[in-house]
């Protein structure tokens, strides 16, 4: 057919060899979908097939989820018999003599726990930092490639507005969560911990506060650089959707005969086109979700191991040092949440650009 | 970022130190003064920033 032979034209023509080499490091560790190219989205949308297959995909999902809690489960079992031995220490202050040595002991253990959980956490900072890095690079990697597509539809303004709207957007939504958000976060859970060991609660208000303001400052980016993108998007649509009648208008009528046929078969190219930049951009929106599936999982694992044994050790240990691993918890929890909602901001991008154009 | 990561580290070193000394104490009412006072400098050490940042302005 036609419009299958334009659409291997282009294919052609585009250099996408950056993007499938970043498809085949994603999934590697995530199989979210088994085999993914352009060309096999394009065939799918075209013949009305589903691209993703659900069922194996949940199996998936959950197979990774109970894999990384059973190897989180040594983490929470050192922290449990640190936390056994002082309720023991408790117990036996009286025979001690005095409470000195108890409460010495009780404090070693407490450095012993802040020592696990500082590493463990330390890492889960890490592969968020690292997963965000991978995202905006993803980001980096597409915009070139969609950014022409979308001005050959047409979108000759919104591409010229879009490309260092979106670029600025997601190198300063990089910089602000590697250089404020995630470290801050990071500190709050080392106030927390400190004050586990600790009678009062010295620096326990603080540790929410940064937390919360973590939370606070990502919300605020999010909403000021998608709506930029927005409001500029629906602006420069209109106009571009006005040159795109005036050029089509001026073919018909302006050359004489074949000018029908020229204005017919440009409506073609045009959206053959678009039908290119979808595929692109789901193969976009496939590469960020599977990047951040892995992490997400991982991060979850260890936040309910924490959970659990922050429950386990109520009982057993005092009250500072199951309430600090709780909160441990949901601090891991918060880097999630920061990090689902920079996916969520690159997939607006992502689906800003797949949705201008093409209606002319 | 990097004077908050130095004000985090001292102040969990200050912290993890007056605990430890506190221990030590004996349990009488000069305890109690010299724990009252421990606890001034840690609210000293956490509002320190503050100071410092807006000294600018």
């Amino acid at each position: 057919m036609e419009f299958e032979n334009i659409i291997n034209e282009q294919l052609d023509s585009m250099d996408l060899s950056e993007l499938e080499k970043l498809l085949d490091e994603a999934p590697a560790e995530m199989t979210i979908a088994d085999e993914i190219s352009v060309n096999s989205i394009i065939n799918d949308l075209l013949n009305g097939q589903p691209i993703f297959d659900s069922e194996n995909l949940m199996d998936n999902i959950k197979e990774l989820f109970f894999i990384e809690v059973r190897s989180s489960l040594i983490l929470g079992c050192e922290i449990l018999a640190v936390c056994i031995i002082i309720g023991l220490l408790n117990n036996f202050s009286n025979s001690f003599g005095s409470k000195t040595v108890s409460s010495l002991g009780t404090m070693i253990c407490g450095f012993v726990i802040i020592a696990l959980c500082i590493g463990s956490f330390y890492q889960t900072y890490n592969s968020c930092s690292s997963t965000m890095d991978v995202m905006s690079t993803t980001m980096t990697i597409l915009l070139p490639i969609m950014i022409p597509l979308l001005i050959s539809m047409g979108g000759i303004s919104s591409g010229s507005i879009m490309d260092p709207v979106i670029l600025a957007s997601v190198t300063g939504f990089n910089f602000i969560m590697q250089h404020i958000v995630l470290p801050l976060i990071f500190l709050s859970a080392i106030f927390i911990l400190i004050n586990s060991i600790t009678d009062k609660d010295y620096v326990k208000k603080l540790a929410l506060f940064m937390r919360k303001g973590a939370l606070f400052i990502t919300g605020l980016t999010i909403t000021i650089f998608s709506g930029i993108t927005a409001v500029q998007g629906i602006m420069t649509k209109s106009a571009d959707s006005l040159l795109m009648k005036t050029a089509k208008f001026s073919i018909d009528n302006f050359v004489p005969i074949i000018g029908g046929f020229a204005a017919d078969s440009l409506d073609m190219v045009i959206n053959c086109i678009g039908v290119i930049k979808s595929a692109v951009g789901l193969i976009g929106i496939v590469i960020i979700i599977s990047m951040l599936t892995m992490p997400v999982i991982k991060i979850m694992a260890v936040a309910v191991i924490y959970k659990i044994t922050a429950i386990a050790a109520e009982p057993v240990a005092n009250k500072n040092i199951s309430d600090s691993l709780n909160e441990i918890g949901t601090s891991a929890v918060t880097m999630t949440v920061v990090l689902a909602a920079g996916a969520l901001m690159f997939l607006i991008f992502i689906t800003a650009i797949m949705f201008m154009g093409g209606n002319t | 970022m990097d004077m908050i990561k130095e004000w985090v580290s001292n102040l969990f070193i200050l912290i993890m130190m007056l605990t430890f000394t506190e221990i030590l104490l004996p349990e009488n009412t000069t305890g109690s003064y010299v724990k009252f006072i421990f606890s001034l400098v840690i609210m000293t050490a956490v509002i320190y920033p503050i100071i410092s940042i807006t000294e600018a302005y």
